[in-house]
């Protein structure tokens, strides 16, 4: 009896230090960690210690969380915001006694929600009388901070980026610095007409670049520049028409030696407009309004038109629909001018490379939710140039091209009329990096005789400044300046100060993250990189792109056939003129069956290549299944029979 | 230590000589790819990664693991052979042990069997093979954790179903601790502390953190300490049941 009850209290015991030994093992034990993946997706980057090892007074760093509130709606949000835990953890790991890290439950009426509420916290609220708090803060010793006042599901990949570029925007010593090469007047200086219309829009400076003149030490270069200077941190390109070589050439070299462009080109900018021509009005509504910068981009490697306009069905801009009189007769989509809405259903974890409009994996747009472009052009990635191409915007599916000729002279109703889409979604923002060639191989333009001199004197060039050759670039393109305009971006409220802008949508956002993000130094850049990590089945994907080849032709073939024959039914259903069927005579009506007849067998045909497409795939997979699910077992099997018959030969010996 | 591995060896060849081991091997990898490519649509989805197959591991080890558990004592308890093994010269904490390492690499060998699938993914695509590594040594852990539990209760029936019974509703319980459905509704009754205590106990939680790629000293603690405890609460009952 007593052996008994001693057994049960050592299992007693026995019982309690495990748990006690668990316990304590989860709170002493938080750093003993070995990340085993393969980018190190769970310890800080390279890019995060380097920014760390930067800071030279400590920062203070708040995480709030009401954990409390949280927990009563079940772990998903408290799981989450271990994991954001874990990381700050990491950083303070890290940055030993540079960061400050404080976690913080605010109770309701606290002290510690007052402070929340005075530093930007958001508080959601969950119930009555009831707000969860789940936000960031970080200040450095002489007040600057930076916060997220909530932090946001989709971000998660993104959550390393986001802090260590609130650290960063405490630490950074100076303002980041804007050079602004515009062929318009984005900042307000006097235009051709300036005498005569003082007080016109032309002549305001552009309320974005307000809003970044807030934020950022922003410089006007001109279109007119020998060279740009280094400490410019991004070169934003505003609208460049006809720029001289010269200046393309200052443009290439700060490019190639590092520095980071964001480039706005337009095959149709709306307040672009022509110097008013009294004797003849008409010019002016044909005249050029596109920007271009293609000697430059050949070398980037985008391919870009400016005459090409893309229209969306989607969410396109209603416009007044006019008959010949000038009388409004309705309203009407004119695609040309459109919105681009984020999809709150999409899943940003989702798998593929595919997306409606703002790219959920890129920072710059995983956040933006509503945008509205006016005559946007589009890129594509030109062929034979190693670059990497990163759509960061595109147009949905339903949209398709307009000449820009055609958009400049026709109506809404007869561009509504021409409209014809294609299935492809068209990028009208990239980011490109890579290693690029210069775009002025002979050197500066204009000093051709003295190189040349130079190297008859057998001149060696040691110049510190020789013209680059080659570089790595980071630029991000979009086809589209008018969404940086007022019309585009901005409500504009009369007030008793003068008028006041508010933003509209999300065009000032896309430019400011596009500036941010180019401007946060290669560290940051970096930690881009990080995102989702896809693994794709490599091998399957080359299968179904071989077997793509193959079959394209033949696809293509019997498409055009199918185009052909479908054409050809419709002009002589059409010749026949309306009458009814039962009036045609005998060989049109058979003329007709036998192309319906082909219609379908090349239906049949197309249905037919399809699957055949899907064969190879398919046939891969099955095997698979059978080689993992069977062939071990059935080895196994064998074995174990072979095993088993073997024994009993043995015994039957014996 | 001889003694431990003269035990081991002895029950590790006695696993092959009857067909039981094979059955639950072939059961145990046919179980295994069919999860994985069917349940799961490994192949459609296109991810080259042993997610598919990881997932379903805890609540395959959930019925065969105790399988193997059940008749590690139960058996030699009702059939009287545990006094035969208890006349050797070895103390009961070896036969304990050698008995436990035995089974643990029988399962080891099984899961080791699955390596086709590792050599699939890699032909496919380029998986993260450090993810794939430490989602092979949690599976070991965890199998390693069932079999403690299983082979602790197994010696304190002489009814293997029983045994199996009570071992898979344990660690059925454990499994749940970690799903948030389940532990919602103790949610109103406990404070959060506990809960999160709870929920730090289930395997589930536990083997989700070492298949995610890292390797955490706490996670290897919880497997480790989980099974010395029960391995030794094991040999307290053998003691106790010998007494009587």
């Amino acid at each position: 009896m007593k052996k008994t009850w001693l057994a049960i209290l050592t299992l007693a015991i026995t019982a309690v230090l495990l748990v006690a030994l668990n316990l304590l093992s989860s709170v002493i034990f938080r750093r003993a960690r070995v990340d085993l993946t393969e980018r190190k997706l769970y310890t800080l980057s390279d890019g995060t210690r380097a920014i760390i090892g930067r800071i030279d007074e400590p920062i203070t760093m708040k995480f709030y969380f009401s954990r409390k509130i949280a927990d009563k709606r079940g772990p998903g949000l408290s799981r989450y915001a271990q994991r954001v835990q874990d990381m700050l953890d990491e950083y303070k790991r890290w940055a030993g006694d540079k960061i400050k890290l404080s976690i913080i439950d605010p109770e309701p009426y606290s002290e510690e929600e007052e402070q929340a509420a005075s530093e930007q916290m958001e508080a959601i609220p969950v119930g009555p009388g009831e707000s969860i708090y789940f936000g960031l803060y970080v200040q450095n010793s002489t007040d600057d901070s930076a916060r997220i006042p909530f932090l946001p599901r989709v971000k998660e990949e993104f959550l390393e980026y986001e802090i260590t570029k609130m650290i960063n925007t405490v630490t950074e010593a100076k303002k980041t610095v804007v050079g602004v090469v515009s062929s318009l007047n984005v900042d307000g200086s006097p235009g051709p007409d300036a005498m005569m219309n003082p007080k016109s829009n032309k002549n305001q400076p552009w309320g974005t670049m307000s809003v970044m003149k807030q934020l950022y030490d922003v410089r006007m270069l001109g279109t007119d520049i020998e060279s740009i200077d280094k400490d410019v941190d991004v070169l934003l390109i505003i609208h460049p028409k006809k720029l001289s070589d010269k200046t393309l050439y200052a443009i290439d070299q700060f490019v190639l030696g590092g520095g980071r462009a964001m480039v706005f080109v337009d095959p149709f900018c709306t307040v672009d407009e022509p110097a008013p021509d009294p004797k003849n009005p008409w010019m002016a509504r044909m005249a050029d309004r596109s920007s271009d910068m293609e000697k430059i981009f050949k070398k980037w490697g985008i391919a870009y038109s400016p005459k090409k306009v893309v229209g969306d069905q989607t969410y396109p801009y209603s416009v007044p629909y006019r008959n010949a009189q000038g009388a409004v007769t309705g309203s009407g989509p004119f695609y040309p001018v459109f919105s681009l809405k984020s999809d709150p259903n999409s899943d940003p974890n989702a798998d593929g490379d595919a997306f409606k409009f703002f790219n959920p994996k890129e920072v710059v747009t995983s956040d933006l939710k509503d945008m509205f472009v006016g005559y946007p052009g589009y890129l594509t990635k030109r062929d034979g140039v190693d670059v990497t191409f990163i759509p960061l915007m595109t147009s949905s599916q339903d949209s398709g091209l307009f000449d820009a000729s055609d958009v400049k002279m026709m109506s809404p109703r007869m561009l509504g009329e021409k409209f014809k889409k294609t299935d492809d979604a068209y990028t009208l923002a990239a980011y490109i990096t890579g290693n690029v060639s210069t775009a002025f191989p002979d050197g500066k333009p204009g000093s051709k005789k003295k190189d040349k001199k130079d190297k008859q004197d057998g001149k060696k060039k040691d110049d510190p400044a020789s013209p680059k050759t080659k570089g790595e670039i980071h630029v991000i393109v979009a086809t589209d300046v008018d969404m940086l305009t007022n019309n585009f971006a901005l409500n504009k409220v009369m007030t008793m100060s003068g008028p006041q802008y508010t933003k509209r949508n999300n065009n000032i956002d896309f430019l400011l993250n596009g500036i941010e993000w180019l401007a946060g130094n290669s560290d940051l850049i970096n930690l881009r990189a990080r995102g989702k990590i896809e693994r794709p089945f490599e091998k399957v994907q080359e299968i179904e792109r071989v077997a793509r080849e193959k079959y394209q032709e033949k696809v293509k073939e019997l498409n055009d056939e199918l185009k052909q024959t479908n054409e050809k039914l419709k002009k002589l259903q059409q010749n026949s003129g309306g009458e009814s069927v039962a009036l045609l005579r005998k060989e049109q009506r058979d003329e007709i069956q036998k192309l319906k007849d082909k219609i379908l067998s090349i239906k049949k045909d197309l249905r037919k290549n399809q699957l055949e497409m899907n064969r190879d795939k398919e046939r891969l997979g099955m095997w698979l299944k059978v080689v993992n699910i069977a062939l071990i077992p059935l080895l196994f099997s064998l074995f174990a029979v072979g095993l088993g018959v073997f024994r009993w030969i043995r015994r039957k010996r014996a | 230590m001889h003694n431990i591995w003269t035990i081991t060896r002895r029950e590790f060849v006695g696993y092959f000589i009857t067909p039981i081991a094979y059955v639950f091997i072939v059961i145990f990898l046919l179980m295994a790819g069919f999860f994985t490519f069917s349940i799961e649509g490994f192949y459609e989805a296109g991810q080259a990664d042993l997610s598919a197959l990881f997932k379903w591991l805890p609540w395959m080890f959930l019925f065969l693991i105790p399988a193997v558990a059940m008749r590690l004592w139960s058996e030699e308890r009702r059939t009287g052979t545990i006094e035969l093994l208890m006349t050797l010269p070895v103390t009961h904490t070896q036969a304990v042990l050698g008995k436990f390492l035995a089974a643990w690499a029988f399962i080891g060998i099984a899961l080791m069997l699955t390596f086709p699938l590792w050599i699939t993914v890699a032909y496919l695509g380029n998986p993260d093979n450090g993810v794939i590594f430490t989602g092979y040594v949690g599976s070991l852990l965890m199998a390693g954790a069932y079999l403690a539990i299983g082979s602790c209760l197994s010696a304190t029936t002489k009814n293997q179903v029983i045994a199996f019974i009570i071992t898979v509703v344990l660690c059925f319980a454990l499994n749940l601790a970690g799903i948030s459905r389940f532990t919602a509704f103790l949610q109103g009754y406990l404070p959060a502390s506990i809960l999160d205590a709870i929920r730090s106990f289930s395997f589930l939680t536990r083997f989700d953190s070492i298949s995610k790629g890292v390797f955490d000293l706490r996670d290897f603690i919880f497997f480790l300490s989980l099974i010395g405890a029960f391995l030794y609460a094991n040999a307290v009952i053998i003691d106790l049941k010998k007494a009587n």
